[in-house]
């Protein structure tokens, strides 16, 4: 009897909790100016869960996220939020209901966070590698699932 | 008959058929006319036709010519996109990007309306011809569908350090309630009835039955940093796990618990309070401290005693799930005060105090999500002393009169939900309470209609999760009371199955 209970309870805490992150690497990206020069998964995970809003000199963080249906985008909250697509709309639901933070801001593409990013001091997005112009600073990188020094 | 209906049919039927094919028919070519596409398209075919025999050097100035207009359009393309793009980016940085955003853009993003709904189905197995289930606000233990919560939250950013959020609550109430809790004898028995007639209706027989507004929260809050903010107006209580939840989108099950369905603390508090959060990697330390009017018969303070709560949060957070243990705790007093005519002339009134007690509130809880689990757990202890004979009445049906005495009431509750992959959530809840009951205003002066009802109420409960937005509710749950003193029985139980489908937007 214990020796099936413990296998139901394993099973139960196998089965998949997050999508497997996206496949190519994904960059975090902040202004050039700006003075933090690295961040790790559980500032990052504050700063896009809007637990942190405000960098070390007071200003205010601009989080900036690209859409739920964006494959970039469940690689990050897979890495960084331990959260899919459906777990991370309903997160933002109950935080509404509750009356607690706003969710980051959506930006419709890549191309417009790194605009965003490229012209606030404040701002941090992320973006696909490979998009990552040489205008920006990376702060962290998310390769295969896990968060790296930039 | 039959033979002439016949004919008399088909005849409109041939006579509708034809009449609207004919008018099918006209239709492509009044809309054809009325094109302002096709029209400028009558032109084109004619300059293409005159081209056809024009020398050379006319053919190349028209290419020039086109080519110029092409360039022109691409180039008020490439502005509009460039603008769009500028717009786009403003409303993100909040309006301090590189050029001012329309307002309407920035507006939209600074003021948000959004909210949830429930309905659903009840259903409480309890003997019709028993006493309790006026105790139960039911009036008879038949199922009924349930108009449950429409509450609408309106979230407004004035400026990048403000933040005001109300939340209103659409309700039938109070149609439909008791006037008073028994009719006197020789008096009949009445209800409010909030039925009325629509003025406003071309019909004069059209009548309403008007609702309520209920105000869940009002405040407006000051972040100076995220350690430090200040909020002000009617919050909910931050006590425990279950308050700060509060809505049936976010909530595992449905049936509330004890200490919040009782009010064994205030649920909504009118004052002012203080929070921050300090991280610390994985960790954050949180604080709520508030000093408000606390519980009162109405809103106004009828004294100066303030009541003081607060709470921590100890929470870890990673990738695989969340863990906080919470501690709150709140302290105040109540006082009810009645207006007596004393003389005629000179002092007419005189305020009178008729009730006063102290009460101090303790609590913890747990919350764990770990893998696909979900666990809930809080436990609450209450303390109230009242002073002298300053009391609340006990409702007797024998007329006897009696009075609440100081006491402890407590209640904890537990619950284990487990989310599959394919959108169910079953789970099981215990819960087991001590306190007094206490009834609406329809009650009068004997608010409380027993001292330290014991209950204990077991349930199981299903969540499927239908969309992101939309969720369907069940649960079954087992109540059992004892030491009820208004009954002959001293133990009663009762099971009831609620349902809801509950859609957040």
């Amino acid at each position: 009897m214990k020796a099936t209970c413990r296998a139901i309870l394993c099973f139960l805490l196998l089965l998949p909790t997050a999508h497997a992150a996206a496949e190519g690497a994904i960059y975090i990206v902040v202004n050039k100016g700006a003075k933090v020069e690295k961040l790790d998964d559980s500032e990052l995970r504050n700063i896009f869960m809007t637990k942190r809003t405000q960098w070390d000199d007071g200003q205010d963080v601009i989080a900036l996220n690209l859409p739920t249906s964006d494959t970039t985008r469940q690689g990050f909250d897979a890495a960084i939020l331990g959260l899919d697509p459906d777990r991370v709309q309903r997160y933002w639901i109950d935080r509404k209901i509750r009356g607690g933070n706003r969710a980051p801001a959506e930006a419709p593409s890549a191309a417009i966070i790194l605009k965003a990013v490229s012209q606030s001091p404040n701002a941090i997005g992320y973006v696909e590698a490979a998009q990552a112009p040489s205008n920006v600073k990376v702060v962290a990188r998310i390769v295969e699932g896990q968060v790296l020094a930039p | 008959m039959k033979p002439q209906t016949t004919v008399i049919k088909t005849l409109v039927a041939l006579w509708f058929c034809l009449s609207f094919g004919s008018s099918a028919q006209a239709q492509p070519a009044e809309e054809l006319a009325a094109d302002p596409a096709s029209e400028a398209e009558a032109p084109a075919t004619g300059a293409q036709e005159s081209t056809a025999g024009s020398p050379p050097g006319n053919l190349a100035l028209q290419v020039d010519t086109l080519q110029a207009q092409l360039q022109a359009q691409q180039q008020v393309i490439d502005d509009l996109k460039k603008k769009a793009e500028e717009e786009e980016l403003a409303a993100l940085l909040g309006g301090g990007g590189a050029s001012a955003a329309p307002l309407g853009e920035v507006e939209e993003e600074r003021l948000r309306f959004y909210g949830f709904m429930d309905f659903g189905f009840d259903k409480f197995f309890f003997d019709d011809k028993d006493d309790d289930q006026s105790a139960l606000g039911r009036p008879t233990p038949a199922s009924s569908f349930i108009f449950g919560n429409l509450n609408l939250y309106v979230d407004a950013t004035p400026t990048d350090n403000w933040r005001t959020l109300f939340e209103l609550r659409f309700t039938v109430a109070p149609h439909g309630e008791d006037i008073s809790l028994g009719p006197p004898l020789g008096t009949s028995y009445e209800r409010t009835d909030t039925l009325a007639f629509d003025f406003a209706s071309p019909s004069a027989q059209y009548q309403l039955r008007l609702g309520g507004l209920f105000i869940e929260r009002a405040w407006s809050e000051w972040t100076f940093s995220d350690l430090f903010r200040v909020r002000t107006g009617l919050f909910l209580n931050p006590f425990g796990i279950w308050n700060v939840d509060h809505g049936s989108p976010t909530l595992i099950s449905l049936m509330l618990p004890t200490f919040i369905a009782g009010q064994m603390v205030p649920t909504r508090l009118l004052g002012l309070q203080l929070r921050g959060d300090a991280l610390f990697g994985d960790f954050s330390l949180g604080y709520r401290v508030h000093l408000t009017n606390g519980r009162g018969p109405i809103d106004y303070d009828l004294t100066d005693d303030k009541a003081v709560g607060g709470r921590l949060i100890l929470a870890h957070e990673s990738t695989y799930g969340r863990a906080a243990v919470g501690t709150s705790f709140y302290w105040g007093t109540y006082d009810d005060r009645e207006k007596r005519i004393v003389g005629v002339g000179g002092d007419v009134f005189e305020w009178a105090k008729t009730v006063h007690f102290e009460e101090l509130v303790l609590a913890a809880d747990l919350a764990v999500d770990v893998a696909n689990f979900r666990l809930r757990s809080e436990a609450v202890i209450r303390r109230v002393d009242y002073e002298g004979e300053y009391r609340e009445g006990i409702f007797k049906t024998s007329g006897i009169e009696a009075y609440l005495p100081n006491r402890y009431e407590h209640n904890f509750y537990a619950q284990l939900a487990y989310r599959t992959p394919w959108g169910l959530e079953p789970y099981v809840m215990a819960e087991v309470s001590r306190k007094s009951f206490v009834l609406p205003r329809y009650a009068g002066k004997a608010r409380a209609s027993s001292a330290n009802a014991e209950a204990f109420a077991p349930s199981i409960g299903l969540n499927a999760y239908v969309s992101t937005h939309s969720q369907i509710k069940l649960q079954y749950v087992v109540i059992s009371l004892s030491s009820r003193t208004h009954i002959p029985a001293d133990e009663y139980t009762f099971p009831v199955f609620f349902a809801r489908l509950v859609t957040s937007f």
